[in-house]
């Protein structure tokens, strides 16, 4: 019992890493119904500009300060540049995605090579036990971010004027900015939304993990990407859920079977629901607009 | 919002288009359509089906952002490089032909967005829930019911309703009250009668005159129903095929018989 719940709590937590990267996706699929496949590399940039300030000494919240910064300026620059002059096309903007992403990776390759280094963060050694439970500091701090960051989403989409501005966008686009809605610049700011919760998770998957590379970006997003199919993508609760049971399926798997199978339970089931449930347990329907 | 929308020129005319032509590929939809709407006016603009009276709206609205000839001003400001949701700030707001409102908002939701271009606080100060923010929200809600209130007792018990759920004609309401929320001086209206039954018409053609009375609001009213137009306008503009054969009051324009061919072939 004890070897379960411990898997458990390492699967939730991995859990919430996986769903802070994967609102990323759904923020962006479920206002444009792009998949925005720059996604991870923008928060992998973020990652390592916080990695970077830590390990020369900046304080630890002016080094996340600035990922978070650095992620946002490389969003708008993505949405500006590869996104917008293509909006409304179905291939092309999957195209100037990976392209511009594998930009960002060479450019990041350039920076800091291509080493994979540990990640510098507090809270990385300690453990505590809470009678049979072992926890780390660490699997705390990850739980109370995300349940913020939940929280602060919920904020934005359900309270806000920008959040129904969102709604709205996504609804009917063109109605949107008849009724005075400044379209460009609510996408751009749910782009920048995501790079957010992409370099928090980054960060933290980066912490969890203590191990940070340039390719992060592509075998993080293999993980959040799964995490928002089965989730059901454009769904943002989706996401978090989807997030939670890869995280805690892939523990599972781990403790009671083989890490080798890792990779092998995620494709599969992002296979199976792409087959049997494309719309994920959120039950959104993948291509409601024409 | 920019130095151009806040001097706005004081004019008497809440729109003025000139020589406006439309070509879509090869064929022309308008061709040299001059009209005014002058402040405080309901005009009226009919025509047969395929005359291009929606393409005169979509151009006017910004819905259509293609190349046009012409001149479109709207409260006195040359549109033609204006993005429609900068139009809409500029005091011009429309309805549509079919209703198109925001199915996943509430009812006072959808007449909410309508005042998104007015907010002031900005998306930060709403995310952190300032109390300027939050201020600004309960004013923005608190002009929403008195919107809805315009419409007796058919918008406001359902204000948490979500519009899928309302009627046809409630949907419509909706959305002449989310145009209003933009505090339009230029209301377009495409069609507002379409599919209301004669209670209904007679209700929202009400419903406007006072709206025009009241806040000396100009409108552009796009309509088949020639008891409606008779009522409301005291100008009216007839386009066919692209042009336009005559205007003045119903009851001159009922009897020329250029009209009479265009709307019976």
């Amino acid at each position: 019992m004890q070897f379960f719940t411990t898997q458990l709590l390492n699967g939730l937590t991995s859990g919430v890493v996986y769903a802070m990267l994967a609102v990323g996706y759904s923020l962006v699929y479920g206002i444009l119904q792009q998949i925005n496949f720059a996604h991870g590399y923008v928060y992998m940039f973020g990652t390592f500009v916080t990695a970077s300030l830590i390990t020369s000494g900046c304080p630890l919240w002016l080094a996340i300060i600035a990922g978070l910064v650095a992620g946002a300026v490389i969003a708008i620059a993505v949405e500006r540049f590869a996104y917008r002059p293509v909006r409304g096309n179905r291939l092309a903007p999957t195209v100037t995605a990976v392209g511009v992403g594998l930009i960002i990776e060479n450019v990041a390759r350039l920076i800091w090579t291509s080493k994979i280094r540990p990640m510098p963060f507090p809270f990385q050694t300690d453990i505590i036990r809470l009678g049979p439970v072992v926890l780390s500091p660490l699997q705390i701090v990850v739980a109370v971010v995300g349940i913020a960051m939940a929280a602060l989403l919920w904020i934005i989409i359900t309270k806000t004027d920008l959040g129904r501005a969102m709604r709205a966008v996504k609804d009917d686009l063109a109605t949107a900015e008849l009724m005075g809605v400044p379209v460009d610049r609510v996408v751009v700011t749910v782009y920048v939304l995501g790079a957010l919760f992409g370099v928090v998770g980054g960060i933290l998957y980066g912490a969890y993990y203590n191990t940070l590379s340039v390719t992060m970006g592509f075998s993080g997003t293999l993980n959040a990407f799964t995490a928002t199919v089965i989730g059901g993508i454009g769904s943002v609760w989706g996401a978090f859920a989807g997030g939670l049971l890869l995280g805690v399926l892939q523990a599972m798997v781990t403790g009671y079977v083989s890490s080798a199978l890792l990779n092998t339970v995620t494709f599969g089931l992002l296979i199976a629901f792409l087959l049997f449930r494309p719309t994920g347990i959120a039950g959104v329907h993948v291509a409601s607009r024409p | 919002m920019t130095a151009d929308m806040n001097q706005t020129p004081a004019v008497d005319e809440a729109l003025s288009v000139s020589n406006l032509t439309l070509r879509y590929g090869g064929v022309t939809a308008l061709a040299g359509v001059s009209l005014v709407v002058p402040r405080g006016a309901i005009v009226g603009l009919i025509g047969p089906n395929g005359s291009g009276k929606s393409s005169f709206i979509n151009v006017v609205s910004g819905a259509y952002r293609g190349p046009y000839e012409g001149e479109v001003r709207i409260n006195g400001m040359d549109v033609r490089h204006m993005p429609a949701y900068r139009r809409a700030a500029s005091g011009m707001s429309r309805i549509f032909q079919g209703v198109r409102l925001f199915d996943t908002l509430t009812v006072e939701q959808n007449i909410l967005l309508g005042g998104h271009i007015h907010y002031s606080t900005g998306y930060v100060a709403g995310i952190l829930r300032t109390p300027p923010a939050r201020r600004e929200m309960a004013a923005r809600r608190e002009q929403a019911k008195e919107i809805m209130a315009l419409f007796g007792d058919r918008l406001l018990p359902r204000a948490d309703q979500q519009v899928l759920s309302l009627s046809y004609a409630n949907r419509r309401r909706v959305e002449i009250s989310r145009a209003l929320m933009t505090s339009p001086r230029l209301l377009l209206l495409d069609e507002p009668m379409a599919g209301m039954n004669p209670h209904e018409t007679e209700e929202l053609t009400d419903q406007l005159r006072a709206l025009n009375h009241a806040q000396a609001m100009s409108m552009l009213l796009v309509e088949h129903k020639m008891s409606v137009i008779g009522d409301l306008c005291a100008n009216v503009y007839v386009l066919n095929s692209g042009t336009i054969i005559t205007q003045g009051p119903v009851g001159v324009i009922q009897q020329d018989e250029k009209v009479v061919e265009a709307f019976l072939g």
